[in-house]
């Protein structure tokens, strides 16, 4: 709650008002954040970096992407209690950090018992179907195996005879996402599909409605709701809290901001790059196929190769969005093993190619570093101890800045990550890294493509996201921030 | 006092009734409960207490007729806030709105000393039953201003809301600073008052000042890219000009302020009128108006008939309440196009003010306010030029020392020389012994001896022409645009010494290496040098360069024809750099494909060193296949680190051929008024470019030019071009500036006047001069 100055009276002397002086001390000498800043829930969000996505439903038994909203509850029938540990221990394996699962896609039907519709798992025929309750057994795997946990629920609802009226929002949507925060207050996200209506059973009128959802389904008492319950729950999509990326491919783009110009219940207009000087923190999410058909299980897909999902992880997550990658289980409620393959051949792939960070041995320089504060330095090592509370930075002047890696022997080197320590904000506009054999003679790479930083920047120094190629031998790489909107901040740097 | 609303009783303004709140300031109010400051930002100072805000109703120190209320809400702009940091009103229970998914504007004064951006935050709560737990400070919707406001001046800004339904407004947030406080140095104060929330988006704006607009001059249309006056076409006793407006599809403005733009007239010619604009049934009217006693004002008088009663500014228009300009009836709502019009006998020559605007129904020149079809909801436009009411023959004198200005054929100017109008003239400086021609400067226009502005209207023009722009008999030609009114000429005599001044030199001016940097499909041939796609290699000095052989070329595209080149109509020529049919450079995305969002892709050229825009030129053409519109633009990106959008470019609808092609450059936009004949490729030919100054700045050093474009719409298939002809970057040329003299002459034995004049130093009056760069007092 604000905190507010309230002064009724007044001001009887002179006209105007008389500026104040405000004194905030900073005795850390911390730099002036550039704003926006994110949000507690939001820089936790961008942390989770990489999750699954699960789209398992009414339309795995259809065949459908799209369900109508007039399938027979008993069509629901999963030949065993879907499993959401074996979904995310397939995820872990991957690299995963967390999931989300579809509890209710547009077809409506809710996958745990509601109080809201009868068309729910309670109305189910079959044992299995009734004793599903995705969001219960998904929050118990995830807690259990560490990982973060959240859910989809389709605010477009093609079953609900009260679609297009405010009985559906207030009735039924959004007791819907009440009951879901029910199943655990430490939620990372709620993903909201940005379907606005269409044809559909809605309750047997079999028609087509059509919405606004600029307004209609309530976004911001949706967003009081949730956070009343799931403080940290980072409302996706319509929820204007973090936005889509704007493709389904499983890329972001080479430069892109954290920032956008908000406009609630749409999508943002930069959805690939976000806005420099967007006025809201909204940083972007990427969501992918793992799978070669659709979102949910179709007989005869196939999973994407490791190589594949590595690109997709270079052109997301490398690429300062997170990645929710989607693997639909299939009539078990399983994975199939060729996603579980999948996963593993991809988190051996992180493992390999990002999981030896050569900069942990490397010596050090920076052209420019802060005076320390009282209780804090900002030294360029900060950006190599794996803390995310400390932070290389320069001085409140110096927006273009040189950090050199040296090495006594020669090294291999594919990829540099860098991350700001975007709590201040995101700065860096563009940035060279340059390799050299003998500190004299330098070689710039992938120059094309070294533009923000932001979160993280993973760029692969040959310039290509597809082939990982042989790698440079050098004993020297040379990061050089060309300009940023203030003094830059590096929370860490690795090189692989 | 509330604030008094100036406005037309015949274009009436629903903004005052209806109102869902109203706030003012004033003791006996009421309309508020409390103010203070608010932060959306969780972690700030201001929510944790360390700090709270100096905000409080004072005295209004910017009364004026535009805001007479006594009282406002001033708000200081703390460094430490963020950027959705502002001044919070709790409203009065009468005072609180619902929020409901019809759109609500919510109007305030705001007088700030800053540019930047405003947003609005509205705090409120559910109203039904169920929520009595919820607070009333929950932010329900945020919104940036659909204007701007201007620094220094009571400005109207809006803001658009709205929401669910049953929601209750309790508080409104005004973010009048919607930016990072990093790079702010002090605080300040913005000052707020008179809050109206309504349903119009129509600002209040007291008409005062010349000439004024019922809207902020840089309004953008509210009503997309489909709707636009393009031009105004008059037919003046038989010349025809047209004139273009400011507005363009990706820059969809309402005001054109052209007075820079001279229609010459004589009193008695025919005035015929034709506006160009872009949706053909628009719904529009079509007026024009001439300030006959120049008082910065336009009167609309009319009689009952509907014709323009004596000594009216209402020249002629299309309809009003049922009646053009000569008194018909008009049935038509869509009739834009006015009657032909006498210009007034009795004009006596000079430069008057001429508005030509597009409005519904309205007969005010600052465009209509009403409610359902104000300018701005109709995307109307005003467009404001000057009106040469000249005669057969212009006067010119002149006035120098140390020799005079003569008529090539030793004619002098004294007493006033008579010439015919708009007709080039020869004239001739004649130096006094022991001084030389040091060029001249021509005056034009009117009043050429007072005020250079009458009611911001320019009178006058002074060029000036170097010596160096003589021919050996030291005469040159003024061009006949020139001799558009009243002309002084005075010479320029400077000393004469052995150095002669230095020729220019016919050596082409050297060229500076670009860079192909990042996102062009191109493996880059150009002058010989084979490159990838960021290499470097010299620009001819005709600025054309850029290469291509190109494999893999977009499918549909074709080769360009050798002899395609275009020619500017100040005869610059960027033609292909060597004519072997297939040279350009393209930027494209890889392959076409279906999105159902918008997407983007860039280019970006480096200059090996920073230039300026004057040594920039282009000739760029982007283009789309099918029929979406995409965005191209192009910016420079300068050393300094911050960048520009240079212009925008307008594309063809290769699909569907229908808006023209822009080309792009630094000094001038270009607009090819021959489109190609056939879907994706040019036809040979010359295609004929006029050019319009863009104003991009001067002085700054420019490191690169990106060019980026996006598909604009959502579901679309599509892949755009941007197509790169020519490209030159040259050598700057020295250009002497200040006191007008040749270098070698601004010597520590010359003096100079403050006019830039050598005098001679035995007879010099009291006064100050320049001596040695440096201002003295004799």
């Amino acid at each position: 709650m604000a905190i507010l100055a309230m002064f009724g009276s007044l001001a009887t002397s002179a006209q105007g008002l008389t500026i104040v002086n405000e004194n905030l001390p900073n005795p850390d000498n911390e730099p002036a954040k550039v704003f926006p800043v994110p949000a507690p829930r939001q820089l936790k969000w961008m942390q989770t970096e990489f999750y699954g996505f699960f789209h398992f439903g009414m339309n795995t038994f259809t065949g459908l992407e799209w369900g109508n909203g007039d399938e027979s509850e008993s069509k629901f029938a999963p030949t065993q209690v879907p499993n959401p540990e074996q979904w995310l221990t397939a995820c872990k394996a991957a690299g995963m950090r967390g999931g989300i699962a579809v509890v209710k896609h547009h077809d409506g039907f809710c996958l745990w018992p509601t109080e809201t519709t009868k068309h729910c798992v309670s109305s189910c025929g079959g044992t299995n179907a009734r004793n599903t309750n995705i969001p219960r057994d998904f929050a118990a795997a995830a807690q259990k195996l560490g990982m973060k946990y959240g859910f989809y629920v389709s605010p477009w609802d093609r079953n609900s005879e009260y679609y297009g009226t405010q009985k559906y929002v207030t009735d039924v949507f959004l007791r819907q996402c009440s009951e879901l925060a029910q199943y655990g207050s430490d939620q990372f996200e709620m993903w909201f599909d940005g379907a606005n209506g269409g044809s559909g059973y809605y309750g047997g009128k079999n028609t087509t409605i059509s919405v606004d959802r600029a307004t209609y389904y309530d976004v911001p008492n949706l967003r009081d709701t949730v956070h009343a319950v799931c403080p940290d729950c980072v409302l996706w999509g319509v929820g204007g809290e973090a936005r889509w990326i704007g493709n389904e491919s499983g890329y972001a783009g080479v430069t892109n901001w954290l920032t956008d110009n908000r406009v609630d219940g749409k999508d943002q207009p930069n959805a690939e790059t976000g806005t420099e000087d967007g006025w809201f923190w909204l940083p972007g999410e990427s969501d992918a196929k793992g799978t070669t058909k659709g979102w949910f299980y179709h007989d005869g897909e196939s999973a994407q190769t490791a190589e594949r999902l590595f690109q997709m992880y270079l052109e997301t997550v490398g690429r300062n969005a997170t990645l929710i990658l989607n693997m639909p289980p299939d009539k078990r409620g399983l994975l199939p093993d060729h996603d579980v393959t999948a996963l593993e051949g991809m988190g051996a792939l992180l493992k390999e190619r990002l999981g030896n960070d050569l900069a942990q041995t490397a010596k050090v320089e920076a052209s420019d570093t802060r005076s320390a504060g009282a209780n804090r330095t900002f030294d360029v090592k900060n950006a190599l101890d794996g803390s995310t509370e400390t932070y290389w930075a320069t001085n409140d002047d110096v927006t273009s800045a040189t950090i050199t890696l040296s090495w006594e022997e020669t090294q291999n080197v594919h990829f540099v990550m860098l991350q700001e320590h975007v709590n201040l904000g995101q700065r860096v506009q563009s940035f060279t890294i340059e390799t050299s054999a003998d500190g004299n003679s330098w070689s710039k790479r992938a120059s094309s493509i070294c533009t923000t930083i932001g979160y993280k920047r993973i760029i692969p120094l040959n310039g290509s996201t597809s082939n990982y190629g042989n790698g440079y031998d050098a004993k020297y790489v040379r990061i050089t921030i060309k300009s940023a909107k203030a003094c830059p901040t590096l929370e860490k740097i690795a090189v692989f | 006092m509330k604030l008094q609303h100036i406005l037309s009783a015949s274009c009436l303004s629903l903004f005052a009734l209806g109102a869902s709140a109203q706030v003012s300031f004033e003791p006996e109010a009421g309309d508020y409960t409390g103010v203070g400051v608010y932060d959306f930002w969780e972690e700030s100072p201001f929510r944790t207490g360390q700090l709270t805000g100096n905000c409080a109703v004072v005295k209004n120190p910017f009364l004026d007729e535009v805001n007479p209320s006594d009282y406002v809400l001033g708000c200081q702009r703390s460094l430490y806030g963020s950027n959705l940091y502002g001044a919070r009103v709790d409203l009065a229970p009468d005072q609180r709105f619902e929020l409901t998914p019809e759109m609500k504007y919510v109007h305030v004064m705001l007088n700030k000393p800053v540019e930047g951006r405003c947003l609005i935050i509205a705090l409120g709560k559910h109203s039904n039953d169920e929520w009595a737990h919820q607070h009333t400070d929950v932010v329900q919707a945020t919104a940036l201003a659909i204007n701007s406001a201007t620094t220094d001046k009571w400005s109207d800004v809006i803001f658009p809301i709205q929401g669910a339904g049953n929601i209750d407004i309790y508080s409104l947030v005004f973010v009048f600073d919607c930016e990072s406080t990093h790079r702010l140095k002090s605080p300040f104060v913005a000052y707020m008052d008179d809050i109206v929330v309504n349903k119009s988006d129509v600002p209040r704006i007291a008409l005062v000042g010349d000439y004024p607009l019922s809207f902020v001059e840089n309004q953008k249309s509210t009503q997309g890219t489909s709707r636009r006056l393009v031009s105004v076409k008059t037919n003046i006793a038989g010349t025809s000009t047209t004139t273009k407006t400011s507005a363009t599809t990706t820059n969809v403005t309402l005001y054109t302020n052209n007075i820079t733009t001279r229609l010459a007239a004589k009193p008695g010619d025919s005035f015929t009128t034709t506006f160009n604009y872009s949706a053909g049934s628009s719904g529009l009217n079509g007026y024009v108006y001439l300030d006959r006693d120049n008082n910065g004002k336009f009167s609309t008088a009319l009689e009952a008939d509907g014709k323009p009663a004596e000594g009216s500014d209402v020249m002629t228009y299309s309809l009003f309440n049922g009646l053009n300009s000569n008194g018909e009836s008009v049935a038509s709502q869509n009739t834009m196009n006015p009657p032909a019009f006498t210009v007034p006998a009795d004009l006596k020559k000079g430069l008057y003010r001429m508005r030509f605007k597009v409005d519904r129904n309205c007969i005010e020149p600052s465009g209509s306010t009403d409610a359902d079809y104000s300018i701005i909801q109709t995307a109307g436009h005003i467009m404001d030029v000057l009106l040469n009411v000249h005669e057969d023959e212009i006067t010119v004198l002149n006035a120098q020392r140390n020799g005079e200005v003569v008529v090539a054929d030793g004619t002098t100017f004294s007493g006033g020389y008579k010439h015919a109008f708009m007709t080039p003239l020869r004239v001739k400086s004649v130096p006094e012994k022991g001084f030389r021609n040091g060029g001249i400067y021509v005056r034009h226009g009117y009043n050429l001896n007072g005020d250079s502005l009458v009611h911001s209207n320019p009178q006058f023009v002074t060029e000036f022409y170097p010596a160096s722009k003589f021919d050996e008999n030291n005469e040159i030609e003024i061009p006949a645009e020139v001799l558009d009114g009243d002309v002084l000429i005075e010479g320029v005599m400077v000393e004469d010494k052995d150095t002669p001044d230095p020729e220019p030199s016919d050596e082409p001016q050297a060229s500076i290496p670009v860079a192909i940097q990042s996102g062009w499909n191109a493996d880059c041939i150009y002058n010989g040098f084979e490159a990838g796609p960021t290499a470097r290699g010299p620009l001819d000095t005709h600025g054309s360069q850029l290469i291509q052989p190109y494999d893999g070329m977009p499918t549909g595209y074709t080769v360009l024809p050798e002899d395609l080149a275009f020619t500017t109509s100040a005869g610059h020529k960027y033609q292909l750099a060597d004519g072997a049919g297939d040279n350009c450079l393209v930027l494209t995305k890889d392959t076409q494909y279906w999105t159902n969002h918008k997407t983007a892709t860039s280019g970006t050229l480096v200059f090996a060193n920073p230039v300026k825009a004057e040594q920039l030129g282009f000739a760029v053409v982007g283009a789309n296949k099918e029929n979406y519109a995409l965005a191209y633009k192009a910016t420079l990106n300068y050393a300094d680190g911050t960048h520009s959008e240079a212009f925008p470019l307008e594309t063809p609808d290769w699909g569907h051929v229908s808006t023209p092609a822009y080309g792009v450059s630094a000094r001038w936009r270009y607009t090819y008024t021959s489109g190609p004949a056939n879907n994706e490729h040019f036809e040979a030919g010359n295609y004929s470019l006029s050019e319009q100054m863009v104003d991009v700045d001067q002085e700054k050093a420019i490191e690169s030019v990106t060019f980026d474009y996006d598909i604009a719409t959502e579901d679309a298939w599509g892949w755009g071009y941007i197509t790169i002809f020519g490209v030159s970057a040259l050598e700057a040329v020295e250009i002497p500036v200040g006191i007008i003299a040749p270098e070698m002459q601004n010597s520590n034995d010359a003096i100079y006047n403050l006019q830039g004049r050598r005098v001679q130093n035995s007879m010099l009056p009291q006064g100050i001069y320049i001596e040695a760069g440096r201002k003295v007092l004799h």
